[in-house]
């Protein structure tokens, strides 16, 4: 007998069509209304009817197809920069306001060199440098964008 | 009247700024474009944020161009390296990296660069007649027959892009219900933003395609290991085709250009059926099939040709309807978009400057890529053989200035980063991220034409089929359905005789 075991994709679709569930019973919250006078629920239900409905598709189909072997989900032994790597752009949100575009900028593309394994100092430091004052001139000075100036007005 | 225009557009395009945004565009494109994996789509997410602080027109340019680069740079590591840029030049490889090992990968190279600028040119000569005809058409059409079009394209492009359609329908529901997040354009009510301020005006476009086509591609090449490819030099002297090779390449460049162009006016990835449909002509015309696979000139220039082609008429219904057909279009969409440059039948009579300047610069950007392929190959080539590490942070910080200047909101970064994480996890498990994308530029046109049909008609969508376009674009969608089932029950029949 087949173990009952569902693949990560599996869920993914489950996920899929609670989102489509949770989202039809807010359009209904925020009111259908008629065919001949709709109200501002009835497209987002629609729209939800049309994940609900494909998820439970993406469903049965998983659920007769024939089982593989379970994929592994990125390379082994490199799963770890991804998390450090959406770290980083995190990193760039909450120190930019603080230290400025220049040095926020230059502290994440060092570390974002590092993680790629950029070797020694020099290189990234460089790379860090350029690419912080670089980007600097480029927006600031020529597209005239506003950045957030650290304490040292850059 | 459009030769007026035309001359108009090209003199709107002669400054210093337009000029200096074709060829920062079109070089920066083609640049990014020779990575190998990174396709159009993500080069032109990583290049718009370059644009935000640009004029319209310029930035509309510089855009231009880099679609384009981003199509010619493809077409350089399949040929030298064997690794395409982009799906679209997967099928270069066959013939082009065999003409390499018989020492023609110059010829090729060339070869391939004037046959794309040949039909670059064909198609936007075809652009520049059938768009306004096509747009002129266009505005006798009322919302039955705009739902009907955009049900009828949604149909041909999930039967044609995605691998499960179940799938592609998911996910272009789901782009949809992201279109619907903020205050509601009809009455102000706040729909699904669970009293987060910065949802109430919606989730913008950009930030979101930059995350699921630009951030994924960086993180899936961050999580990847770098293995530096073997770079078969090519000198200038190399790139002279030999008379013989000029000869057997014109055919190939007509058959695809022609090729190319009524494919891209259809939804979903025209530039890749283009090249294949082009090879498997050039395959059955030929004197010598079985030679193909072994350094035949026109298993190159075809496809190449197909693929340049597909680009410009894929425009047509952007320009004409507003409405993105692929993924690079879409994102084209969301740059326009963001220079307040809004596509539709209406752009020929309310901005015919822009319009005509965007031709010019078409023209023009075909030509700088000419000029800059032939004598840079060398430098391009080797831009493939560049480490992510000196170009990942580069990139990064580029998508993450450029998405925080749109609104000078770091909101707006949180969905990148968001949207990035997302596209990499869907792709990683076969969900086509392309319906998404169109699903969030389609949504607010689908809900705002559904409306108005429902109203107009009373609560029902049957007397759509009294009005003869709408009518039309219906009993194409049944066909199309029929002809989409009918495909997949031949294949499931195939696949079981196969298992047995």
């Amino acid at each position: 007998m087949r173990k009952a075991t569902l693949s990560i994709d599996g869920w993914l679709a489950i996920l899929f069509a609670a989102i489509g569930g949770l989202v039809m019973v807010q359009s209904i919250a925020l009111g259908i209304g008629s065919l001949s006078q709709p109200g501002a629920g009835l497209f987002p239900f629609f729209a939800a009817l049309t994940i609900l409905l494909s998820a439970l598709i993406v469903l049965g189909r998983i659920a007769v197809a024939t089982p593989s072997p379970p994929q592994p989900p990125f390379a082994a032994g490199r799963r770890w920069i991804l998390f450090f790597l959406v770290a980083v752009f995190a990193l760039w949100i909450l120190v930019m306001p603080i230290t400025g575009f220049v040095f926020g900028t230059f502290i994440c593309v060092l570390a974002f060199s590092k993680l790629l394994q950029l070797e020694g100092c020099v290189k990234p430091v460089l790379l860090a440098a350029a690419t912080s004052i670089g980007i600097y001139l480029l927006f600031n000075q020529l597209l005239q964008l506003d950045l957030p100036a650290g304490p040292w007005g850059v | 009247m459009g030769d007026h225009l035309l001359i108009q557009g090209f003199l709107n395009l002669l400054t210093v700024p337009n000029l200096t945004a074709c060829f920062v565009g079109s070089f920066l494109g083609t640049l990014v474009g020779v990575l190998p994996g990174v396709g159009p789509a993500a080069t032109m997410t990583f290049m718009l944020p370059l644009t935000v602080g640009l004029a319209p027109e310029t930035g509309l340019i510089m855009l231009t161009g880099v679609w384009f680069g981003a199509q010619y740079g493809g077409s350089t590591t399949s040929i030298l390296v064997n690794i395409p840029g982009e799906a679209a030049s997967v099928i270069s490889c066959i013939d082009g990296h065999a003409m390499t090992k018989n020492g023609r990968g110059g010829a090729a190279l060339a070869m391939s660069a004037v046959g794309s600028f040949i039909a670059g040119t064909i198609g936007i000569i075809g652009l520049q007649f059938f768009a306004p005809v096509l747009a002129s058409a266009a505005l006798s059409f009322g919302p039955a027959e705009y739902l009907a079009f955009l049900i009828f394209a949604f149909v041909l492009l999930l039967g044609l892009a995605a691998d499960s359609p179940a799938k592609g329908l998911l996910m272009f529901g789901l782009g949809m219900w992201i279109s619907i997040i903020g205050l509601s354009q009809m009455d102000g009510t706040a729909r699904f933003t669970y009293g987060v301020d910065d949802l109430m005006l919606g989730i913008d476009f950009v930030p979101l395609a930059v995350g699921l086509f630009g951030v994924s591609e960086i993180l899936v090449v961050g999580i990847g290991t770098f293995v530096p490819p073997v770079l078969s030099r090519v000198s200038l002297r190399d790139l002279y085709p030999t008379r013989e090779e000029v000869r057997r390449s014109v055919a190939p460049t007509l058959r695809g250009s022609i090729i190319g162009f009524f494919l891209g006016l259809l939804p979903g990835p025209a530039t890749i059926l283009s090249t294949f449909l082009s090879y498997t002509v050039e395959k059955r015309v030929s004197k010598t099939p079985e030679k193909f696979g072994t350094g035949m000139i026109e298993g190159v220039v075809g496809p190449e040709s197909a693929n340049n082609s597909a680009v410009m008429s894929s425009m047509i219904p952007l320009l004409c309807l507003g409405i993105p057909f692929a993924a690079p279009s879409a994102i084209m969409l969301a740059g326009l978009r963001m220079h307040n440059v809004y596509p539709g039948p209406l752009l020929f009579t309310d901005s015919p400057r822009i319009f005509w300047t965007f031709i010019a610069a078409m023209y023009l950007g075909n030509v700088v890529l000419l000029l800059l392929n032939l004598p840079l190959v060398g430098l391009f080539a080797k831009v493939a053989m560049l480490r992510p590490a000196l170009l990942l942070p580069v990139v990064s910080i580029i998508c993450l200035v450029g998405t925080y200047s749109l609104r000078n909101s770091m909101f707006d970064v949180w969905v990148m980063i968001g949207s990035g994480v997302a596209g990499l996890l869907l792709r990683h498990w076969n969900y086509p991220v392309a319906p998404l994308l169109i699903g969030v530029v389609l949504g607010p046109m689908v809900e705002n034409n559904l409306r108005k049909t429902l109203v107009m008609f009373d609560g029902s969508l049957l007397p759509m089929v009294q009005r003869p376009i709408a009518a039309g674009f219906i009993a194409a969608t049944i066909l199309a359905v029929a002809g989409l089932v009918w495909i997949g029950y031949r294949r499931n029949i195939g696949a079981r005789l196969a298992e047995q």
